[in-house]
């Protein structure tokens, strides 16, 4: 019996110290693998972000530090008049962009999911718009929107005086309908992005349960809101969050429309264009640089606020 | 022995006969190439840029300029400043020059001029003033351009108006007629860099006489204000967004006004985009209220603090701002000279006198002059977005916003 334990317990002990070297192994590639990444994150992302932090505490010119000034970039940014516009705007916009875009989005992905002829033709249409350069698709836009371009002609076909509507119909150019505008372009050039995104989620959606659920009773309309929806929370979650990072960043199209300036009324500046403002044109980075901290301090509450309403499960894929 | 007697004559046969081959400049072992900065710009200001650097580098064989043509000129030489890798020589556009000189990226040239006895008495002092900051000398203007009336003949004539209006009641009688016949009179931008033209005929301005000092609130200035909003009201005024072009001189080409109030660049545009504007344009003064007036541009050439080529960028800046440079850069007609001594180029005859005249003025320059700028611009056009705005109103908004960002010390 001794023997034979002994014989036993010489391979099992051979064969664990084995796994163990194989497992070292294991990890010292997995970790040669991250590192490679991990560091490039570390370096370009929180290093850079700590940097920011530091400079943010400085009257930092563009060669340097011209003294310590403690906290007063951000009392200084807390009682600029223009930042908390662009603070507002922003909020105005993503508030309004977002559930445009997230509802635009599913709806795309609904309709390119369902078995109609030429879905792949849809999908493809539907996309084009956020593959295109924002730069080019803002200008077609600002084309479209003029005061003889094709939206102010359908107007007039329907028999509206444009010449008595904002700003005589420049409305790219009436601090009234600038960013609204905006907000109705971006809605239409990200919806496709999003509409991928939703797309994917949907087709990890195993068909039996919503069979069961029809079998069990439930109209089409019971099966989107109770089963289909809840499954797709990985889906909201990530268009959520992704699209509310992307809007407090607006910056290409207002300056394309409204220029550096955010005109008129500063109805285009948004945060990163007035961080845009403070570092190039003000020679400001230190404060720019306060300006960008606060714009994170805003995007991680946001984000952290969408994972409390949309749960963990979204967050781990599960429900 | 006879070996190494034959590799020292050989040694010695081509130090004499390499530096035979090479040209004086590559023998002396002096070739410089100095970078330029610029911005990019029209098909002719490029062709005279390029001629005017060929003359350069004819004339300094050692010195070779290797050009950088910059999408976003500002941001991306406050990059190259942050990176302690500034060009050699670069443009600074006048509105930015003093919040250069204060970041000291900017190389002081006056020991530059001094030593090299390079005069600065010809040029107007209108234009080296925004260069200058605490008896330093921190560019030199390579040109100058002054807002002059431009008229479409063509449209004037629908109107029965044969000459450009002179004076303000004459553009008044001349809207008038302009928009009984549904043509817009004058296309302008509500911006300081244009409706700031007329503050000084009126007997105002935008700053003060040593332009540290807002004058926003001067009688002279409210009362341009006044004339201006009022224009805007009835529609003698419409900005290039209200006629859907990008810019004036775009509205002006497409026939869409019958005045505007540009510089020398609208004419290689409207040549190169809109030839028959071009050929029946016809330009004249601004009109005036109590006396002439008008605001000027200018961009200079300076050298960076750490660029490493300052005695070759010396040389270009010398060459390019003196009368011969100047004379071959200008000659294209995109810009005027910013030195008495240089003829004004054909064509541009309007646009030199008041390039010249003692009431001419270059926009204020001072550290933190955007913000003012932008003050101004943001009120002044959400101002007159309403059609049925009240002139009085707008025009105490433009000055309590304007004042208000102007820096306090």
């Amino acid at each position: 019996m001794a023997t034979y334990s002994t014989a036993q317990a010489v391979p099992v002990a051979k064969q664990g110290r084995n796994r163990r070297r194989i497992d070292w192994r294991e990890a010292l590639i997995g970790w040669g693998f991250i590192s490679i990444p991990m560091s490039l994150f570390l370096v370009l992302n929180i290093a850079i972000f700590g940097y920011a932090i530091y400079i943010s505490l400085f009257d930092w010119g563009i060669l340097g530090s011209h003294g310590y000034v403690g906290l007063k970039n951000y009392q200084t940014a807390l009682h600029d008049p223009i930042f908390l516009h662009a603070i507002r705007n922003s909020v105005v916009y993503a508030a309004l962009v977002v559930p445009l875009q997230t509802a635009l989005g599913l709806f795309l992905a609904l309709l390119v999911n369902a078995k109609i002829r030429g879905a792949k033709f849809f999908r493809a249409t539907f996309y084009f718009p956020s593959i295109a350069s924002s730069a080019a698709i803002t200008t077609l836009f600002i084309f479209l929107m003029a005061p003889d371009g094709l939206f102010n002609h359908l107007l007039t076909f329907l028999h509206v005086d444009v010449s008595n509507l904002f700003n005589q119909g420049a409305w790219l150019s009436d601090s009234r309908t600038a960013l609204y505008s905006i907000i109705g372009l971006n809605a239409w050039t990200t919806s496709g992005t999003m509409m991928l995104f939703y797309l994917a989620n949907l087709q990890t959606i195993d068909n039996a349960l919503t069979e069961a659920a029809t079998v069990d009773g439930a109209n089409k309309r019971q099966v989107f809101w109770f089963v289909t929806m809840p499954l797709l929370k990985p889906a909201h979650f990530f268009v959520v969050t992704s699209g509310m990072i992307g809007a407090l960043q607006l910056y290409d199209q207002a300056i394309l429309a409204g220029g550096a300036d955010g005109s008129p009324d500063y109805s285009l500046m948004t945060m990163v264009l007035y961080i845009y403002n403070a570092c190039f044109r003000q020679f400001a980075f230190g404060y720019a640089a306060a300006l960008g901290v606060v714009l994170f301090v805003i995007l991680f509450t946001m984000t952290m606020l969408q994972r409390k309403i949309f749960g963990n499960a979204a967050w781990s894929g599960n429900d | 022995m006879r070996g190494i007697k034959s590799i020292v004559a050989s040694v010695a046969a081509i130090g004499v006969v390499l530096p035979l081959s090479l040209t004086p400049a590559q023998a002396a072992g002096t070739v410089t190439t100095i970078t330029l900065a610029t911005w990019g710009s029209s098909p002719s200001e490029t062709a005279a840029l390029n001629d005017a650097i060929a003359t350069f580098e004819a004339r300094y064989p050692t010195i070779k300029v290797q050009q950088i043509v910059d999408t976003d000129h500002s941001a991306q030489m406050v990059a190259r400043f942050a990176s302690h890798t500034p060009p050699d020589v670069f443009y600074v556009d006048a509105g930015v020059a003093q919040d250069w000189a204060r970041q000291g990226v900017l190389l002081d040239l006056t020991p530059y001029i001094q030593k090299s006895g390079f005069s600065l008495a010809p040029f107007n002092k209108s234009y080296l003033k925004p260069f200058e900051a605490n008896g330093a000398i921190y560019g030199l203007p390579k040109d100058a351009n002054p807002l002059v009336l431009e008229g479409n003949r063509q449209l004037m004539a629908r109107a029965k108006i044969k000459t450009l209006p002179v004076t303000i009641a004459q553009f008044n009688a001349d809207a008038k007629r302009l928009l009984a016949k549904k043509i817009t009179p004058m296309c302008v931008d509500a911006d300081i860099n244009r409706l700031g033209a007329y503050f000084a005929s009126f007997g105002g301005g935008i700053a003060n006489s040593g332009g540290t000092k807002s004058a926003m609130a001067s009688k002279g200035t409210r009362a341009a204000l006044t004339w201006e909003m009022t224009n805007f009201r009835t529609g003698a005024f419409r900005t290039p967004a209200q006629l859907s072009a990008g810019w004036a001189g775009e509205a002006f080409g497409k026939g869409k006004c019958a005045f505007t109030m540009e510089g020398a660049w609208l004419d290689p545009f409207l040549k190169d985009s809109f030839p028959s504007v071009y050929k029946t344009m016809i330009k004249g003064p601004l009109p005036r209220a109590k006396k002439n007036a008008s605001l000027a541009f200018t961009v200079s050439y300076s050298i960076g603090a750490e660029s490493v080529n300052k005695d070759a960028a010396w040389s270009f800046i010398q060459y390019m701002t003196g009368s011969r440079g100047m004379t071959v850069w200008t000659s294209y007609g995109v810009a005027i000279p910013s030195r008495s001594d240089v003829v004004t180029p054909l064509g541009y005859k309007v646009n030199g006198q008041v390039a010249q005249a003692p009431t001419t003025v270059t926009t204020p320059a001072f550290v933190g002059w955007s913000k003012v700028i932008d003050a101004f611009n943001n009120t002044a056009k959400a101002q007159i977005q309403n059609k049925n705005f009240k002139v009085a109103a707008a025009v105490s908004a433009i000055i309590s916003a304007t004042n208000g960002a102007w820096p306090s010390a």
